[in-house]
Order: C-alpha cells, then structure tokens, then sequence
C-alpha cells in the first residue's frame, strides 16, 4: 500500500494552483479512489477543481518544499534527492525525442518503465511479477507546464491549467489487496463509468 | 397605576424573551432509552458571557499549542471551505468499511458528516459560515471559548448534532 500512497502524494500536487470557475459552471472534478477488498473498504472522494485550487493558491510553499521532490527510499532506508532543476533539464533532453523509452530499470523483482508515446508520458512500476502495479498516464502538456517554472520551482498552476482540460484517468495504482484511481472528469458523482 | 406597574412588569419577561431568542437559543434534546426526556435550552448570549468568564487559560494554551503546527495551513483550509461552499452539493467523501460507513456531504450552506455504523449514527452539520468564522478567529490568534459560542451564533435554525447510540437519542439545535 506504500505505493499507492506514494502515488497520490506525487499526483495531488498536480492537482491545484489558481483561482478559477465556480465548481457548478461545470468545472472539472477530481476522483479518488482507494478500495482494499479484503478489508471490505472503499473510499470515495470527489473533489471540486476550484476547491483544490483554493488550497494550494492559500498554501504555495505545500506543493514543492525548498523545490525538492524527494524520491524513493521508503523501502530501503535511503532517499535519492533530485533538485526540480535536475529533472527539468532531463525532461527538457527527452521531450523531443518523440515516442521512445525514457527510463527503463529492472531490479531485483521490480520493473520501472517510463516512456514517450504520443501526447503521453507513461509511468509504469510491475513488482513481483505483476503483485504491484503503477499506471500513471501524464499529458505531455502537463509535465512541460510541470517544469515551466524557473529555478528550483514547479509551475503547479500552469499545470493546473493544463489539467483543468484533462479528462479521463490520471494515475492508477494495483496491488495484491488495493486499488487506487484518480481521475478527471465533469461529474460530481464518483462513478466515473468504471 | 396597578395597570402601569402590571405593564412594567410584563415587559421585562418578554423584553428577556425578545432579547434571547435574537441572540440566539441552544437547545439540547436527550431522550435515554427509558423514555426520560431532557430538554436543556441554553440562551447563547448566557453561555458567550460564561465562556468568557470561565478560567480556561489553561484549556486555551492546551489548543494553542496543539495548533501551533496547523496555522500556517489555516488560510488553506479556510479557502477550501470557501469553493466548497460555493460549489452544488455534492457527495466530498464516502468511506465504506465493512458495515461501517461514513459520509461527507456538501448540502446547501452545511457541510454534513454522518457516520452509520450497527451500534450507532452520528449526523453533525457544520455551517460553512461557522467553520470558516471559527477558522478566521483561529487564525488571527487565540480561540476562546467565548469566540465558539459566539460562532455558534451564526448556525441559527441548524440542527447541530443528531447522534443516536442504542437507545438514546441526542440532539443539539440552534435556534
């Protein structure tokens, strides 16, 4: 279940930033959710677009502290730290190199995949043969307002903007007992035809 | 003259009355499983002056410190409240859990917070223009006592809390 919280945690900063429409002007809105069958659990939330950007309008220095993402190490005792610049350059190298594997590591029984293909930036983590899996489905619109920022900041509102046009899944998270989904759509209700 | 007196007489009643239910009445219903029935109204103008008369320094550094952390993130909170409140009502959160089963529901001015469970359901509505009155004060520096009931003033004709636990049913409602 660590990765599927890791997930929320790397997607709910994406998820806000600028003063825009009331909600009821049919404005987009956030979906989670989180479901543990064997727990017999479900959570729902539907989340407003305008609300979600009223947080993190009120609370800027939340969505990239000192403009650090921290990156793994919750399972081995270590973190690697990037600096926000350091992935904008490599976001900057691979952005035109069309449709291609951009990262590709195997380890132990783990597989990280991340890749080009078309308009979207796949993410993709398999773990013991398949017990864990990350899909994440980023526009390559939204990683490039990501980094449009200067210096050691993600520009989160100019990704908002670009969310605020995305509809459809944005991360889905599948372990052996858990299932996290997010998603974007115009519906306040959470079924989400799924 | 026994007329002018009777008529003075009569008017501080209803002058009290007058007074009270602008400002305000808390009214606490308790009904135990027996069938004895408690109903407690409490003017609110009463309980704002008692709160801040009542020793609570202690109480208020007890909340300070606990705060202490969660100000900086109260202007957030405060603007979420603001965009839900201003939004349709809508489903905020469900959370299902066996037969358990809690709800977070934006409904006209009320954020409504129900929790079903075999043994018990609890129904709290919060007002948007209380929560957010009690987060402004909060940040702006201590919260009082007497600041809550104050704020409670503005859930006037709000049915607070409804909780039902075997038998006995509690409510609290501002009039």
């Amino acid at each position: 279940m660590k990765t599927p919280v890791l997930a929320l945690a790397a997607t709910l900063p994406l998820l806000a930033g600028t003063p825009a429409a009331s909600p009821s002007e049919g404005a987009a809105w956030v979906h989670i959710r989180v479901e543990e069958p064997r727990q017999g659990s479900k959570v729902h939330v539907n989340l407003p677009m305008p609300a979600l950007e009223a947080v993190l309008k009120a609370a800027p220095d939340a969505v990239a502290s000192g403009g650090h993402i921290h990156l793994g190490g919750h399972r081995r005792g270590h973190d690697h730290e990037l600096e926000v610049e350091d992935f904008r350059r490599l976001w900057m190298e691979l952005r035109n190199a069309g449709d291609a594997e951009i990262v590709s590591v195997e380890e132990g029984d783990e597989r990280v995949n991340v890749s080009r293909k078309g308009d979207l930036v796949l993410v993709r983590v398999q773990e013991d043969g398949g017990r864990e899996t990350v899909h994440v489905d980023l526009p390559v619109a939204l990683v490039d307002a990501l980094f449009s920022g200067a210096g050691d900041e993600l520009n989160v509102r100019a990704a908002l903007a670009e969310l605020r046009r995305l509809r459809g899944d944005v991360v889905r998270v599948e372990d052996h007992d858990s299932t996290v989904r997010i998603w974007i759509d115009e519906k306040a209700d959470s079924d989400g035809g799924k | 003259m026994l007329l002018k007196i009777g008529a003075v007489l009569a008017s501080i009643p209803i002058t009290l009355g007058t007074v009270v239910a602008a400002t305000g009445i808390m009214v606490v219903d308790v009904k135990d499983k027996d069938g004895t029935r408690i109903v407690i109204p409490v003017p609110l103008l009463v309980a704002q002056t008692a709160a801040g008369l009542a020793p609570a320094q202690a109480a208020a550094d007890a909340v300070d410190r606990e705060l202490a952390r969660a100000r900086p993130y109260l202007p957030a909170a405060e603007e979420f409240l603001a965009a839900l409140a201003d939004g349709p009502d809508f489903e905020l959160v469900r959370v299902d859990e066996g037969d358990e089963h809690v709800r977070i529901d934006k409904v006209g001015d009320l954020l409504r917070v129900s929790v079903d469970s075999p043994r018990e359901n609890v129904k709290v509505n919060v007002p948007f223009d209380l929560a957010r009155e009690v987060l402004r004060r909060t940040r702006e520096g201590r919260v009082s006592p007497a600041d809550l009931v104050a704020a409670v003033r503005q859930a006037r004709l709000t049915q607070l809390v409804d909780v039902r636990d075997g038998g006995e049913h509690v409510t609290i409602t501002v009039w």
